[in-house]
């Protein structure tokens, strides 16, 4: 005997019409029927000209964290303090890059300290996902390669264009995040922990 | 006096004089209630995506992958285009352009609910290659059970949601009976159902003769306010986005703070 109740013959017989498909579908077979309705045979026109300007506006459009995260109650803490870190993140290498255009090297310098030292808190926060984590480490070993090196604008500009991605898409996937890192790498970044390459190039 | 004005002066009176009157309204016997005092049904997680053609080559994998976190949800249907599993009154979906968790009577917490739809949408995912979410939805039907129909009537006419004549139309004396309420909110972005309903849910179940022994037939007769909301995503959003435990939470926050102005006339 199914375990499911099965809400069909709950329905009352004065459903209001309803867009089909456009509900979150509840369990099988109990979507509200419409044959309970006085069927009208009424062409939609409106329907037509809502879905042509809704697959416009789709394609176009894209939710952003904010808006699929709205409720500050709601978020966990590892997501919260993600994000809080990222902004601040972001901020400081976009200081940074704005010392460098006023020539002022010094304060570029101080900026990329101070992101460096954000690293590891948001390492903590790599329970999000193993893109999230691979960027990151990935961060953090550029930094540690560096040694100390204030990086290049081209780097910084990487550095920013990445840290940007991850706060608009915390959940990537590894193979995301591997183009995230492939970004670093291209401006002459070394993303991957000395550890790593040392236990690699001994064979 | 013009004409027309003239007839619907006519129509006026002859309405007062005739069948015009108020018939007495639904006893507003029952007292104040809102969403705590209901149960949650049935609570359904969902996820929407372009035909995912990989649901062919790698529905296997997958479901071995989910079986391995939960090892007691057993198969229910094995299909091309759908493949459902189920633990108790937890199901689990996945077809060629949705997935979805659904829970009934609450079975699972909310927390449980968030922490399951992580993993589960992660891994469908990443089996079937998924790079985009059409749509996301999170649908919540509560039920408050009533003594009969009228009663149920009663305390949905109580709410104040509806405008309900108060004169006897289409020729019936009796006020309205299982009334439905349904505001749909949609932007560009995101969007929300709600549908509130009085409703009489009549069970008739007499089980095949190889079974009578062990179940008894089932006649009964439930009559209560349904609420049903659905909370969904519009504008399409891209997997790297989207933790689904993360998203059902701030749903839930959002649901339970909006729907209860239902409960405030």
């Amino acid at each position: 005997m199914a375990t499911n109740t099965n809400i069909i013959e709950f329905v009352p017989s004065h459903g209001a019409l309803t867009r089909l498909g456009s509900d979150t579908t509840i369990e099988s077979g109990q979507r509200k029927p419409p044959e309970t309705s006085t069927a009208a045979s009424v062409f939609d026109v409106r329907d037509l000209v809502f879905s042509e300007a809704g697959n416009k506006v789709s394609q176009g459009l894209r939710l952003s964290q904010a808006e699929l995260y709205p409720a500050r109650h709601a978020f966990s803490r590892e997501h919260i303090t993600a994000l809080r870190l990222l902004t601040l993140a972001i901020g400081r290498s976009k200081r940074a890059l704005d010392s460098i255009t006023g020539d002022n090297m010094l304060a570029a310098d101080t900026e990329i300290q101070k992101l460096q030292v954000l690293l590891p808190e948001l390492f903590c926060c790599r329970g999000l996902g193993d893109g999230f984590g691979t960027i990151t480490n990935a961060l953090m070993s550029a930094f540690e390669v560096l040694g100390g090196t204030t990086p290049d604008v081209n780097q910084i500009r990487a550095m920013n264009k990445v840290l940007q991605v991850l706060k608009e898409k915390p959940f990537l996937s590894v193979d995301e995040a591997d183009d995230q890192v492939q970004v670093l790498e291209s401006v002459g970044l070394n993303p991957y922990p000395a550890e790593l390459v040392e236990f690699l190039s001994s064979e | 006096m013009p004409t027309a004005e003239r007839d619907r002066n006519k129509t006026r009176k002859n309405a007062g004089t005739g069948e015009r009157k108020t018939i007495p309204s639904l006893p507003d016997t029952v007292g104040h209630f809102d969403l705590s005092s209901f149960t949650l049904e049935q609570c359904v997680l969902e996820a929407r995506f372009p035909q995912a053609l990989a649901l062919w080559d790698n529905a296997g994998a997958l479901w071995r992958a989910i079986q391995e976190k939960w090892p007691d949800v057993r198969l229910v249907t094995a299909e091309p285009a759908k493949t459902s599993f189920q633990d108790g009154k937890t199901g689990f979906v996945v077809e060629l352009k949705a997935a979805r968790i659904t829970v009934l009577n609450s079975a699972k917490s909310m927390d449980e609910l968030s922490k399951i739809g992580r993993d589960f949408f992660k891994l469908t995912a990443l089996h079937l290659q998924l790079l985009l979410y059409e749509r996301l939805g999170l649908r919540l039907i509560y039920f408050k059970e009533f003594k009969d129909r009228e009663q149920a009537a009663s305390a949905f006419h109580s709410l104040g949601l509806l405008k309900v004549p108060s004169t006897k139309k289409f020729e019936i004396e009796e006020q309205p009976v299982n009334q439905h309420y349904s505001l749909r909110w949609e932007s560009e972005k995101k969007g929300t159902l709600v549908s509130c309903r009085a409703e009489t849910r009549k069970i008739d179940y007499d089980p095949p003769i190889e079974a009578a022994q062990v179940f008894s037939p089932i006649h009964t007769e439930r009559s209560g306010i349904v609420v049903d909301v659905d909370y969904y995503t519009v504008a399409p959003v891209e997997i790297g986005q989207v933790d689904m435990g993360e998203w059902m939470n701030h749903a839930l926050h959002i649901i339970s703070r909006d729907t209860q102005y239902l409960f405030e006339a």
